[in-house]
């Protein structure tokens, strides 16, 4: 357990560093927590190279992290309408935000963002869900296509 | 902070498999040639998330497919939040998504994990519907949610369908009956399906040829999770008033009597009651609550034993009728309308087997039967309004009405059960396996192929004994094989007839009017008589069989027990043994070869055989030789030849296929 007002250093994808409070990302992220616990990080000299995360989205994570760790005392309806208005990105922003998450293990933002996809594609039709997610090749072959609208036209 | 991660992780068991980008993650820190790893580990979702930050695309047309930079890992956790009625038609999206949600261990996943399980109370409508009203969505706000499926059933009707009945619901399945014909068990969300046939109970009421109504007492239907199977619990009374239990599994296709189970007569219920499946075990409550004491009579699914625990203390007997089980909030209840109150109780066991944790709701409605909770912990139920219609209703702990439904749909009476039911995509035990077969078999095929068997053994019948009366026989059928094809049930036949015409169950069995009993050869100089396992039900199954050991010497008549149903007798081995063959009463095309010595104790050799369908009729012993038929030298002519074997034989000892085929033509 780091002190407050330690800071750790994050090296984005183009290199870029990220100096944020310990706290903010040990509370968030279990992969970071996990090694600032087991006394792997050097704060003298670390850096944690997160080569998968760009500048731009590495910066929405901590935002995020940020304003949860400063925020969780705040009513339920003004911290989701502060997550609606994060979320509130192109789908690829939403992907990227989705595999950084992913990869930092971040909970509650790996949470909010499968609710959000999943409210993306629930009781959608399937033409529209395709087009939301930008899906051209489903990998079906013609004849599967057109056996599957026949059979559930409902569905398209 | 030990504590969080420990949380984290019991939230979700997947967590387990991101241990490995950790550990990548912690080497490169402290040597930096491991950095290139990782790189290489993420180049592929990397570079594409640092092409996008720098392009700067917003245009949507021009943005990356999901599936292109989400790994399937990602994409099947945000399946897993998805409400399964919305699975079945994300199946259609793409190909991989198809393959991801057909997965069976995905539909067990969801079924653990999905927060959004819907419950359902599901009846029957008009016609050949089953309505499936969606609980929770009735009572939110939400107005586009689905509140009322109407699912038609998977048979093709040819009568009024209004003897169908739902009885029970487990993980995603529900049990109908049509009495007295047959169970089936059935996944409404996938269509699949098993149609249990029991007319080996039935054929216990037949009384000299009546069919005697089949008094069915308590029903039960759950999963046992150490065998990964379904089973369909039967409590009934046969003709002598004698108890009986009987089970059937789903995995193993057959019917397993559990007599031994009923330590003493179920005294309960004069009512069909469906069991409660909770924690592994089947709950029943008898009729008439006389006692709390062990009033709730529990069957463990796993052990396979009855056990009781008591209900709550308080009830007044006299003034509680109609007391019943629900499950609400995952947790045992009782519930039952007060007379003297106008209320309905409903007692909550809090802690499962924890006689002092049953808690008292009183719901100010008269026949009220509570559903399930909402997501407040409000109680959802049906009841009736006070304008005398049924409706549906939810209160919240403190006994005020929150709002309440007409229902529009339901005109059955309070009383009929209608389960609760949750969707799943879960399959049957032998799906996977059956489905390659089942798509190869199509509906026409199964009906010559039984009809087929049926005429064949009329015809073997006439063959064997020249004299009888076919049409005068009792021929006992069993059902071929209770399962849906190609998601249909084929109609069950009402009698004879109806079965030779459509075919849709096969001659197993016969007998000669009267007397039970069926004549083979057991070897080149005994007679046999056996009696059919009709006769000789009673636990433990055994089949008869009389040997007569000397030809025409009445008093030479000895009598073998043989401790296994459907038992025939073919031959005798070298050391007096007796081998003989077993049908498994579900699947036909399966035969399963048996020793016994003459003590009736099964030797270590069994055998499983595959067999072609006309195993429904008589068996025929074939001896290997290289006899020529008189003629055979003479004359090589084929069709002389038959005739004159069959003037020779006459149809009575040694039969080869190939010559019965023929004989079958000629007639």
């Amino acid at each position: 357990m780091g002190s407050p007002l330690k800071k750790i250093m994050l090296c984005s994808s183009e290199k870029e560093i990220f100096s944020v409070e310990e706290q903010v990302m040990v509370q968030h992220s279990v992969i970071i927590n996990n090694m600032i616990e087991d006394g792997s990080y050097n704060y003298e000299e670390s850096k944690i190279p997160l080569d998968c995360v760009d500048s731009k989205t590495l910066k929405k994570v901590i935002d995020y992290c940020t304003y949860h760790t400063h925020h969780h005392n705040d009513n339920q309806e003004d911290l989701e309408a502060w997550d609606a208005q994060f979320l509130n990105v192109d789908s690829n922003g939403l992907y990227d935000l989705l595999m950084a998450a992913n990869y930092l293990e971040i909970r509650n933002l790996l949470d909010l963002i499968y609710r959000t996809i999943k409210n993306m594609i629930k009781g959608k039709k399937i033409d529209e869900i395709r087009r939301i997610l930008n899906i051209k090749d489903h990998g079906f072959t013609p004849e599967e296509e057109e056996q599957n609208r026949k059979e559930y036209p409902h569905f398209y | 902070m030990r504590r969080r991660r420990k949380r984290v992780c019991n939230d979700s068991p997947m967590l387990y498999t991101k241990s490995f980008p950790l550990m990548l993650l912690k080497v490169s820190i402290t040597e930096d040639s491991n950095k290139e790893r990782i790189q290489k580990k993420l180049k592929h979702t990397g570079i594409k998330a640092k092409e996008e930050s720098t392009m700067e695309k917003k245009m949507n047309h021009k943005s990356k497919s999901i599936q292109d930079i989400l790994p399937l890992d990602l994409i099947h956790r945000i399946l897993l939040r998805v409400p399964v009625r919305h699975l079945a038609s994300l199946k259609c999206v793409s190909k991989r998504w198809y393959s991801l949600i057909s997965d069976p261990l995905f539909a067990e996943l969801h079924f653990h994990h999905s927060p959004a399980a819907t419950k359902a109370s599901v009846f029957m409508g008009g016609g050949s519907l089953a309505y499936f009203v969606y609980l929770d969505s009735l009572f939110t706000d939400n107005n586009d949610a689905l509140q009322v499926k109407k699912v038609s059933l998977p048979f093709k009707m040819k009568k009024l369908p209004s003897d169908f009945e739902f009885l029970g619901s487990c993980r995603g399945f529900v049990l109908l009956h049509r009495d007295p014909h047959f169970l089936v068990v059935w996944n409404p969300l996938t269509g699949s399906g098993k149609r249990i046939s029991y007319s080996h109970i039935v054929s216990r009421f037949k009384h000299k040829g009546f069919r005697l109504p089949c008094k069915f007492h308590l029903y039960g239907f759950g999963y046992d999770a150490s065998q990964d199977d379904y089973l369909v619990f039967v409590a009934w009374q046969d003709k002598d008033d004698h108890y009986h239990f009987d089970c059937f599994s789903l995995r193993t296709n057959s019917w397993i009597n559990l007599d031994a189970a009923l330590s003493k007569p179920l005294d309960v219920c004069h009512r069909n009651s469906c069991g409660l499946f909770l924690n592994g075990a089947i709950h029943w409550v008898p009729y008439s609550l006389t006692t709390y004491r062990d009033a709730i009579i529990i069957f463990d699914m796993k052990e396979r034993t009855f056990s009781r625990i008591s209900g709550p203390e308080q009830p007044v007997m006299s003034a509680c009728t109609f007391p019943t089980l629900a499950l609400l909030g995952g947790c045992l209840a009782l519930y039952y309308c007060n007379n003297d109150s106008c209320n309905t109780h409903i007692w909550v066991m809090k802690e499962y087997k924890v006689l002092s944790s049953w808690t008292l709701y009183q719901i100010p409605c008269k026949d009220f039967r509570p559903l399930c909770l909402s997501s407040n912990m409000d109680i959802i139920g049906r009841g009736y309004t006070l304008c005398g219609t049924v409706g549906y209703f939810i209160y919240n702990v403190r006994e005020d009405l929150l709002k309440h439904f007409n229902d529009r749909y339901c005109w059955l009476p309070l009383r009929t059960i209608d389960p609760v039911y949750t969707e799943s995509l879960l399959p049957l035990p032998d799906d996977i396996k059956e489905k390659d077969k089942k798509k190869n078999m199509k509906k026409s095929d199964v009906c010559e192929v039984f009809i087929q068997g049926f005429d064949r053994a009329v015809l073997q019948i006439k063959t064997l004994l020249p004299e009888a009366d076919v049409s005068a026989m009792d021929v006992t059928k069993v059902a071929l094989n209770g399962e849906l094809v190609d998601g249909e049930v084929l109609e069950e036949a009402v009698d004879e007839n109806a079965a030779q015409q459509q075919g849709d169950e096969v001659v197993r069995l016969w007998r000669d009017h009267g007397e039970g009993r069926g004549s083979g050869k057991l070897t080149d100089f005994h007679y046999s008589f056996f009696s059919l396992p009709t006769r000789s039900y009673d636990p433990p199954a055994h089949s008869e069989y009389h040997i007569m050991y000397s030809h025409k010497v009445h008093s030479s008549w000895t009598l073998y027990q043989i401790p296994c149903l459907f038992f025939r007798p073919l031959w005798l081995s070298n050391n007096g043994d007796i081998i003989g063959e077993q049908f498994l009463s579900d699947k036909v095309e399966k035969i399963k070869f048996h020793i016994y010595n003459v003590g009736g104790e099964l030797l270590p050799r069994v055998k499983y055989l595959c067999s072609a369908h006309n195993i429904s009729a008589t068996n025929t012993m074939y001896t290997e030789n290289l006899l020529p038929l008189p003629r055979d030298i003479k004359d090589k002519d084929d069709k002389n030849m038959m005739k004159n074997r069959k003037r020779k034989e006459n149809g009575h000892e040694v039969h080869h296929e190939c010559f019965e085929q023929l004989d079958v033509a000629k007639d």
